[in-house]
């Protein structure tokens, strides 16, 4: 069988912060195939940022990575920077979270693309370079490219700079596409948009999608897969409509909850009390245990594994949400 | 004053400053004692003479040129070093950026005007040892605003997205962190010329400047102070000169830190 486009196993992220070592992704395992997408969820400092940064390798000298990512084939975390920044932008890309800071102030559109696609050997000249960038700013919709290649960034809307960020990102046609959080920085109409611009390039350059959010509901318009993260663990992974429609995790459930729906009447929605654990400071059992209302005896004391709990779907839980099922 | 004006004085200055050997200026350090101490005005002598019957135009005018050249000169020599060290500081290690700046600290510390005078003082004088000492004092506040601008760039996230795209560092360091660092610099070493020019001044009104009997801003200060009573108008002439010419580079660095700023506000 061939290898998926991207494989995690085990991975493991501490950032060693004034003299300690802080875990902050704690053994998080996934794959992604070619045309697929996986939405990881989960709220502030649950990791989900820095696993998708992990991919690329972009954490700074104080962080440690441990376990296996692969793409394709091809094991990540041995490689030195050298032959990582052959890989980065070339095999695997990254959509930022804020296209406004992402895209070099002082320099124009398409000189910023072609940059990429001359750093990797895709133009030969520059004339070559910023006609491939025109191209590609037609690609993701720009509708008068010639001029916003011509356009120094702060003279485009954030719907346009997040368009050319993702332009950027497929230039050198990766396989694997990272986005983190690529719409949290704009209005809702063109949030949508981005995320139908995101789905039709994905389809038709068969890449695989991995996904950073914190919004169930992008996670429902966009994932295949869905992997919900807590401090540093994903709790429940499997098909996005399993997931969603009938999670077995409290986290998952409470998350579903706090979210706004049109079909929930005002006032209704459930905060989840408390606050996430700080990763420096977790406790023995179960992460999520004090703000459970499953919780039980047993949570306080052993840390759940990812177990099977319906066809293709895991969940690290003691206490998992009984199937009310059809299937 | 709009920019475009304060720096076109700026610019006529130094202008006028290179042109001097083309004027034919009366001698500037040859005088004729039968003239001496002639006031503003006279025939011949239109700002007058000094106690040793010079030409007081010729001398301010040949005095700008070591004025203007102990302002600029420093200030560039510590741009390319203060700026080096803070970029270096700011990118690299904490180890290295905590001993490059705390050795800076130490610079820092002092005053800076007695730290000039201490080095200059130290090497001897002449217009070379100045202009080494006033580098010397200039390169740790240079390199502060240099190393916050590396620290500011750091964190920016087209230097993140940069890396996601393959750039390796040699490469971002060119393409991103000076280009984005340099303005800031550039406006703050604008900023220093004033100051600067007003540093040497002091130093060879001390004595520790260029020698005489050449024509030096700050020298003629105090050469012409012993004549405050005889006419002191003599003496306010080349203080006059090294006040306007200071003003002027601080305005025109203001104004362009303006320019600056109202880029920033846009991006």
């Amino acid at each position: 069988m061939a290898h998926p486009a991207l494989t995690v196993e085990d991975l493991q992220v501490s950032f060693r912060v004034a003299g300690e070592e802080v875990p902050v992704v704690r053994g998080v395992s996934f794959s992604v195939e070619a045309g697929r997408t996986l939405v990881i969820v989960g709220e502030s400092g649950s990791g989900k940022s820095v696993t998708a940064r992990s991919i690329l390798r972009l954490h700074g000298r104080n962080a440690t990575l441990d376990g296996a990512i692969r793409l394709g084939d091809t094991e990540l975390l041995g490689l030195d920077e050298r032959r990582m920044n052959e890989l980065r932008g070339a095999r695997v890309a990254l959509i930022p979270q804020d296209a406004t800071g992402a895209l070099d102030p002082l320099r124009r559109v398409g000189s910023q693309i072609s940059e990429v696609l001359r750093h990797h050997g895709r133009a030969p000249s520059r004339a070559g370079g910023l006609a491939q960038a025109i191209e590609l700013l037609r690609r993701v919709h720009i509708a008068d490219p010639d001029r916003v290649a011509a356009s120094y960034p702060h003279q485009l809307s954030g719907g346009m700079r997040q368009r050319i960020a993702i332009a950027i990102a497929i230039s050198c046609g990766p396989r694997v596409l990272i986005a983190d959080e690529p719409t949290t920085a704009l209005d809702v109409t063109v949030q949508a948009q981005i995320l139908d611009l995101l789905s039709e390039l994905q389809e038709r350059l068969d890449m695989a999608l991995v996904m950073v959010t914190h919004d169930v509901g992008v996670a429902e318009q966009m994932a295949d897969e869905v992997a919900v993260m807590y401090a540093g663990r994903v709790v429940e992974l499997g098909p996005v409509d399993i997931v969603l429609g009938s999670p077995a995790h409290p986290y998952t459930a409470a998350l579903l909850a706090a979210q706004p729906r049109p079909d929930v009447p005002r006032g209704a929605l459930r905060p989840i009390p408390g606050v996430p654990p700080l990763p420096s400071r977790l406790a023995v059992g179960c992460a999520f245990a004090p703000r459970c209302d499953r919780r039980a005896a047993e949570c306080d004391e052993v840390e759940p594994g990812l177990e099977r709990s319906a066809a293709r779907v895991l969940v690290a839980c003691h206490r998992p949400i009984a199937m009310e099922r059809t299937a | 004053m709009s920019t475009k004006v304060s720096v076109g004085l700026v610019a006529a200055v130094c202008l006028l400053a290179l042109a001097v050997p083309l004027l034919h200026l009366q001698n500037p350090t040859i005088g004729s004692l039968g003239q001496r101490l002639l006031p503003p005005g006279s025939p011949g002598h239109l700002l007058g003479t000094d106690g040793q019957g010079r030409d007081l135009l010729s001398r301010l005018l040949w005095g700008l040129r070591p004025s203007l050249l102990s302002g600029l000169l420093p200030v560039a020599v510590a741009a390319l070093a203060g700026g080096t060290l803070g970029l270096v500081a700011g990118l690299t290690t904490h180890w290295v950026h905590d001993v490059v700046m705390r050795t800076l600290d130490v610079f820092y510390a002092f005053p800076a005007v007695l730290l000039a005078i201490a080095i200059a003082a130290a090497l001897g004088s002449g217009l070379s040892n100045a202009v080494i000492a006033l580098s010397i004092i200039l390169v740790p506040p240079i390199a502060r605003v240099a190393e916050t601008e590396a620290a500011r760039l750091r964190s920016a996230d087209f230097m993140l997205a940069a890396r996601a795209s393959g750039a390796s560092w040699p490469a971002i360091v060119v393409r991103q962190v000076l280009p984005n660092a340099a303005p800031g610099i550039v406006v703050y070493c604008s900023s220093l010329i004033g100051l600067s020019i007003i540093y040497a001044a002091g130093l060879s009104f001390l004595g520790l400047g260029i020698a005489p009997p050449a024509a030096e801003l700050g020298l003629m200060v105090n050469d012409l102070r012993q004549f405050i009573f005889n006419d002191p108008l003599l003496l306010l002439e080349p203080a006059a000169l090294i006040l306007v010419v200071a003003v002027l580079f601080n305005v025109a660095g203001d104004s362009l830190r303006g320019l600056l700023d109202h880029r920033m506000e846009v991006t």
